[in-house]
């Protein structure tokens, strides 16, 4: 009869749990790396496919800085956005298809924001640089096997296998380098310019798309130059 | 940790739902959400008077303070804002005006920055995409409308009225592009003038004005603006009913793609009866009638390319100089009083000046080598001599003062 009263309370308690407001911090760790943050139904990245928050093994490439401390930074997108919420709304509406930035009472952004605020420990921390290569050339091909470590820890988590595409994130997302290269026949340049200008521009610069650009400060011409050597042998 | 274990509970038992979520209990208040460390700026206070300089190649917008510039310039850029709609690429903000009651600013994007974008899929600030109008809440420094207009914005000018707001298409591409298939004149090159409500930056009238158009003056009535064209020519436009007179400024002008005066800049007398054109390749003012919508006949020859200047209450034209860089200053009777020599460690590149402060200080906008920042350079106009200096953004070109009532 015990056991059953405390089976009981233990259910009550989990509805009331269940039912009572939830923490917004906690949501937003959980939208953190939920593509449904976005309302488009073509969305298939979160948050934390371009940006570590800490919890990361320290393997991947990001696209994005690593948003430990970013609360606290005086600006972001290498100065470009003066309020954290501009730098969120611009990965919202840019990358993730979200078709307007969200208005300042969205409980998904007030989430992510104490999410973000949560891991922000440092309450001031200096803006991070973001070199954008405006200008796209040719790179000298490095080590093919340094490349597939990069297309590993870079590429793969949302374009999937190259060649093949298989476990991109979805159906949207190019398999690379075949798209580079019916780009390049069609406008007569060379395939790994044009694999260079997705990189270095993503959607930017006229490319379109949702990819988000990969800074100096991501990767490396050299790290660049090896992926371009893995993707397309001589 | 707790605070997850209950969120992992319901999210395991309920799961979120992103898209429609469960009710939530905030740490933080909606009032201060988003409050981070990023600097807020704070609004001119009433009698307050502030500078926006508008930084080409920065994508950004100096705010200063006349007083500390005043004093030489130690702390005057209070904050710097960033302007355009794509936060990687340049957009190449050009020129400025601000609303007569201080609280708004006015800010072309060009698209117009060479170098700043190539690739496969094109080169990128060559001019080629559509302008933008924007009008910026200053309180806030956020802008609040965005319209397109026509590709490649030039000047920006407020009405004095504060009604309109005007802005010309310094589409030289169209010259180019004409050019390149043997024609030298003729509507085709012609840019439009925009018209724009302030409030709502609608259009009011898109004229049709002449090839390439840059400076616009304003007459203070509101109803007469002069423009210089890259056509050897100025045009004056009737604001109301959009009418249009183009005045040929030279007795053998060049072509629009060769130009022999190559009109830059648009500067009003004194007393309004004229307007001096400036001419970027023979260095020379030439007047219009703004009355007879004729050439009035007075030329003064400056010591270099002619660029944007500014009009003292007495008459005084203050013209800034490149090439020799410095500042012209022409008399009441139009000849050439003096001519202020700016080293290169104090200015490079004068593009445009503002007399303030009565008419006893006159501030330059310096360019600067478009890879470093620019300048904003105080003047002391009895002297001539340089009382101070503001670094700003790169690439500085236009200066507009926000006067607070």
């Amino acid at each position: 009869m015990r056991g059953k009263g405390a089976a009981v309370v233990v259910v009550v308690v989990f509805l009331f749990a269940a039912c009572a407001p939830l923490p917004a911090q906690g949501a937003g760790r959980a939208l953190f790396g939920d593509p449904r943050t976005s309302t488009s139904e073509f969305n298939a990245v979160s948050c934390s496919t371009c940006h570590d928050d800490g919890s990361g093994d320290g393997q991947r490439l990001f696209a994005g800085h690593d948003l430990t401390d970013s609360v606290g930074r005086p600006s972001w997108w290498g100065a470009q956005a003066p309020r954290l919420k501009d730098a969120v709304d611009n990965c919202l509406v840019f990358f993730m298809r979200e078709p307007a930035p969200l208005k300042d009472d969205d409980p998904r952004g007030r989430a992510l924001y104490e999410y973000l605020r949560s891991i922000s420990p440092t309450t001031t921390s200096a803006s991070l640089p973001l070199t954008i290569v405006e200008n796209v050339t040719s790179l000298p091909r490095g080590d093919p096997r340094r490349g597939e470590d990069v297309w590993t820890r870079a590429c793969q988590p949302c374009h999937g296998a190259p060649h093949t595409g298989d476990g991109r994130l979805n159906d949207l997302i190019s398999v690379v380098p075949e798209a580079s290269a019916g780009f390049a026949e069609q406008v007569g340049f060379d395939v790994d310019v044009v694999l260079i200008e997705k990189v270095r521009h993503g959607l930017f610069f006229g490319v379109g798309g949702n990819m988000p650009p990969f800074s100096v400060e991501a990767l490396s011409d050299d790290d660049l130059g090896a992926l371009v050597a893995f993707l397309l042998p001589l | 940790m707790r605070r997850f274990v209950v969120v992992g509970l319901c999210c395991a038992g309920c799961g979120i739902d992103a898209r429609n979520l469960p009710e939530l209990s905030f740490d933080v208040d909606a009032a201060d959400v988003w409050a981070d460390g990023s600097t807020r700026p704070t609004p001119a206070l009433a009698g307050q008077v502030r500078l926006l300089v508008t930084n080409n190649l920065d994508d950004t917008v100096s705010v200063l303070s006349l007083d500390r510039l005043l004093a030489g310039g130690a702390g005057a850029e209070l904050s710097r804002f960033v302007v355009g709609s794509v936060p990687l690429e340049r957009e190449g903000p050009h020129h400025c005006a601000v609303s007569p009651d201080g609280r708004f600013g006015y800010v072309g994007i060009s698209n117009f920055v060479p170098g700043a974008g190539s690739g496969p899929h094109g080169v990128h600030g060559s001019g080629t995409s559509q302008g933008h109008a924007l009008l910026v809440d200053l309180d806030t420094e956020r802008t609040i409308v965005d319209v397109r207009v026509d590709r490649n914005p030039g000047d920006v000018r407020l009405t004095p009225d504060g009604t309109r707001l005007l802005m010309t298409h310094f589409d030289l591409l169209k010259v180019s592009e004409a050019a390149a298939v043997d024609v030298d004149r003729g509507p085709t090159l012609d840019a439009r003038l925009a018209v724009l409500d302030a409030t709502t930056l609608e259009r009011i009238a898109m004229i049709d004005l002449c090839p390439a158009p840059h400076g616009v003056a304003v007459t203070s009535d509101s109803k007469i603006a002069v423009t210089s064209c890259q056509s050897d020519e100025a045009a004056v436009v009737d604001v109301d009913d959009a009418s249009v007179v183009r005045v040929s400024l030279l007795d053998t002008p060049g072509t629009a793609a060769a130009p022999v005066c190559g009109p830059y800049a648009v500067t009003l007398s004194g007393d309004q009866s004229l307007a001096w054109v400036s001419c970027y390749n023979s260095g020379e003012l030439i007047g219009v009638d703004v009355g007879a919508r004729a050439r009035s006949g007075d030329v003064v020859v400056l010591p270099g390319h002619a660029l944007f200047g500014a009009t003292a209450a007495d008459g005084t034209l203050a013209i800034a100089i490149q090439d020799s860089d410095g500042v012209a200053f022409i008399d009441d009777v139009f000849a050439l009083s003096r001519f202020v020599s700016l080293s290169p460690d104090v200015c490079t590149l004068p593009h445009a000046t503002r007399f303030v402060d009565d008419d006893t200080h006159l501030l330059v906008v310096c360019e600067g080598n478009k890879r470093d920042p620019g300048s904003v350079v105080v003047l002391d106009v009895g002297s001539g001599v340089v009382l101070g200096q503001v670094p700003v953004g790169r690439f500085p070109d236009d200066l507009a003062l926000q006067v607070k009532p």
